[in-house]
C-alpha cells in the first residue's frame, strides 16, 4: 500500500458545540458490495466485545471502512493515512475494508467487527453511517464512529462518536494564502454549480483574501457545471483577460481547465486538485485537503480515557483536520515563510484569539 | 489524484460490437466511431461515484431516447446540480434543465458528461467520422472520441463513452494520455441500458 506522506500537526480536536448548518458530510454510493480486508493488521478473534474503558497503554484494535479505496489518492485514503499514523505511534492496530458504500454489505460486516472484539469501528463515509448506528445500538460496549452532514449529531449514541468538516474553511484557507503572493492585486475564482456548499466556500475565500491583502479585488464566475471542463477553460480566460493574476477554483471536475488555462496564460493557480495531466505540477501553488489524523487520535484518547460517546468532531483548520498541502514552489511571490504563517494562523484559531465566521449562514 | 488509470493497461475486454481478434493477437482493432455511434441504445441510466481530496459525490446520467441528463456535483446528502438537453434529429442541442449560473444561450459545444449529445449530434449532421481503438475503463469497455469532433478547438479532454450504450463514462487527457477530470470510480459503475426518466 503506497502511502503519500502528508503534514501532520498534532492537536486535540475542539469539539464542535453546535451543529453548523450546511456543514458538509461524506458520502457514497456502489452497488458493489464486494468487500476484501485490504489489509490485516489485526487478527481475527472471536473473543467477547471489547470492555467500554480500555486500560491505558492497550493498543486498540480497529476497524476502518471505507466506501472506495484507499489508494485513491483522494478521500478514501486520508482515513488509511490517519489510521496508520496510529499504528505507527503504537497506538493501534487495525484492519481496512474497502468498497463498503452498499449499507446491505456493511451492516453484516460492522456487526462482524462489533462480535470479534475490535475496540473501535469506523465507518469513514455518510453511506456507512446509518449501518454504524444501527449495529452500535446492539453493542453498546464496542465504540464506533460515523460521518456524515450536521444532521448526524443528533442521531449519535452513547458508543458512537460522528465526524463532519467544514467544506467553505477549505475557501478561507486559499483566499489567506492568496492575498499573501505578493504583487497580486485582481484574483480570479472559478466554481462550477451554485451550490449552497461551494458558495459557502467563495464567501470564505473572499474573507481570507480580504484580511491579507484587503486592496485586492475578486473577478468570480460560476461556470453552472461541476463536469464541463471546456467551461472552466473559458471561464478561466476571461479572467485573465480581465486581469486576474492567479486563479483559485473551488474545485470538483473542472480543475483541469482551469490548470490548463493558467498554464497557456503563465499564470499560477490556487485549489487544483490531482496532477491535471501533469499541468499542476506548473502552476498550483497549493490546495486545502483533508487529515484524518486529528479525529482519529481524539478517538483513541478518549477510549482511553473513558470519555468516548456521543461527541461530534468538525474538521476545519483550527484541529488540523484541514490543512494546507506543501507549497509548490513555482510562484517566486508565495512568501518563503508561508507555511509558518499559516501555522501561526491555526495557533490564533485554537486559541480563539481569530474566530471564523460560519460561512453557510 | 483523480483516478488516472494507464489508457490500455490490462485486459482490454471487448464488447460484441467490436471487431474480433484473430489467432495472432489479443489487440483490440480499431473501430469506426459512426458505426459505433449507430449502435448504441436509446435508454441508459448510469451511476457511479467520483472521488474528490475532501468528499465523494454521486453521479447519475440518463438517456431517455433524445433527452440527456447528468445530476451530481455535490455530497450524496444535498441536493445535486442537474442539467438536461434534448437532442434533435437535425442534430441541434438544446437545453431543458439550465443550472445556475449556467450560459445555455450559447451553441459551444457540451464536454463532460452530457458529451453523447455532442457525439450524437456529430453523428446525425455527418461530422462523426474516423476510427479509434477502444480502450478498457474498469470493467468497461470505452471509445475516447477526439473532441475535436464534437466542436471543442483547444480540448483538455476527450470523452470516453461506453461503447454499448454510448454514456460517458470517462475523460482522457489530452497531455498525459490518463483518464481525469470528469471520471467515475471505475469500479463504482453501474450501467443499465434502459433509462430512469419515464
Amino acid at each position: 500500500m503506497n502511502i503519500t506522506t502528508r503534514r501532520h500537526t498534532r492537536r486535540h480536536l475542539l469539539l464542535a458545540a453546535a451543529a453548523l448548518a450546511g456543514l458538509t458530510g461524506l458520502a457514497a454510493c456502489s452497488d458493489d458490495n464486494k468487500s476484501e480486508p485490504a489489509t490485516t493488521e489485526a487478527p481475527a478473534s472471536s473473543e467477547a466485545p471489547a470492555s467500554t474503558e480500555a486500560p491505558a497503554g492497550k493498543v486498540l484494535k480497529v476497524a476502518l471502512l471505507t466506501p472506495g479505496l484507499t489508494n485513491d489518492g483522494s478521500f478514501n485514503q486520508v482515513a488509511l493515512e490517519g489510521i496508520q499514523k496510529l499504528k505507527d505511534e503504537g497506538l493501534v492496530e487495525f484492519e481496512v475494508r474497502e468498497k463498503l458504500a452498499d449499507p446491505a454489505a456493511s451492516e453484516p460486516v460492522i456487526r462482524e467487527y462489533a462480535t470479534k472484539g475490535y475496540d473501535l469501528i469506523i465507518g469513514h463515509g455518510i453511506e456507512l453511517s446509518e449501518p454504524i448506528l444501527k449495529v452500535a445500538a446492539e453493542f453498546p460496549e464496542v465504540h464506533f464512529a460515523a460521518s456524515g452532514g450536521p444532521d448526524l449529531e443528533a442521531k449519535l449514541l452513547a458508543n458512537v462518536d460522528g465526524w463532519t468538516y467544514d467544506f467553505a474553511q477549505q475557501g478561507y484557507l486559499n483566499g489567506w494564502v492568496a492575498g499573501k503572493i505578493a504583487g497580486v492585486t485582481k484574483v480570479g475564482a472559478v466554481g462550477g454549480p451554485e451550490l449552497p456548499f461551494i458558495l459557502a466556500a467563495h464567501k470564505g475565500f473572499a474573507l481570507g483574501l480580504k484580511e491579507t491583502n484587503p486592496a485586492a479585488t475578486i473577478v468570480e464566475t460560476f461556470t453552472g457545471s461541476f463536469d464541463d471542463v471546456q467551461k472552466a477553460v473559458e471561464a478561466t480566460k476571461g479572467q485573465v483577460a480581465q486581469g486576474a493574476q492567479i486563479v483559485w477554483t473551488s474545485g470538483d471536475g473542472i480543475g483541469n481547465g482551469v490548470a490548463a488555462a493558467a498554464k497557456e496564460a503563465k499564470i499560477f493557480t490556487l485549489g487544483v486538485t490531482g496532477d491535471a495531466g501533469g499541468v499542476a505540477k506548473e502552476v498550483n501553488i497549493a490546495s486545502v485537503e483533508l487529515d484524518m489524523y486529528p479525529t482519529y487520535k481524539a478517538y483513541v484518547d478518549d477510549i482511553n480515557a473513558g470519555t468516548f460517546g456521543k461527541k461530534f468532531f468538525v474538521s476545519g483548520l483550527a484541529n488540523a483536520g484541514l490543512i494546507l498541502t506543501p507549497i509548490n514552489p513555482v510562484d517566486p511571490a508565495v512568501p518563503a515563510d508561508i507555511q509558518a504563517q499559516v501555522e501561526q494562523l491555526v495557533a490564533d484559531l485554537v486559541s480563539g484569539a481569530k474566530v471564523l465566521p460560519n460561512f453557510y449562514a | 489524484m483523480m483516478h488516472s488509470i494507464a489508457v490500455g493497461a490490462g485486459v482490454v475486454l471487448l464488447a460484441s460490437t467490436v471487431a474480433a481478434c484473430d489467432n495472432e493477437s489479443t489487440a483490440p482493432r480499431a473501430v469506426d466511431l459512426a458505426d459505433v455511434a449507430a449502435g448504441w441504445t436509446e435508454a441508459f441510466t448510469v451511476t457511479g461515484t467520483k472521488t474528490e481530496p475532501t468528499y465523494i459525490e454521486h453521479v447519475t446520467i440518463t438517456r431517455d431516447n433524445n433527452v440527456f441528463t447528468v445530476a451530481g456535483g455535490a455530497m450524496v446528502h444535498m441536493e445535486p446540480s442537474i442539467e438536461s438537453v434534448r437532442l434533435d434529429d437535425d442534430g441541434t442541442i438544446e437545453h431543458v434543465v439550465c443550472p445556475a449560473a449556467m450560459d445555455c444561450t450559447t451553441s459551444r459545444p457540451l464536454t463532460g458528461f452530457l458529451a453523447t449529445a455532442s457525439v450524437l449530434s456529430a453523428a446525425r449532421s455527418g461530422r462523426l467520422t474516423g476510427t479509434v481503438i477502444p480502450q478498457s475503463f474498469g470493467n468497461r469497455t470505452v471509445v475516447c472520441v477526439p473532441a475535436e469532433q464534437i466542436g471543442v478547438a483547444e480540448p483538455v479532454l476527450d470523452p470516453c463513452l461506453d461503447i454499448e450504450t454510448g454514456a460517458v463514462l470517462a475523460q482522457r487527457h489530452r497531455r498525459s494520455g490518463m483518464y481525469d477530470g470528469p471520471t467515475f470510480d471505475p469500479w463504482s459503475v453501474t450501467v443499465s441500458a434502459s433509462s430512469a426518466i419515464n
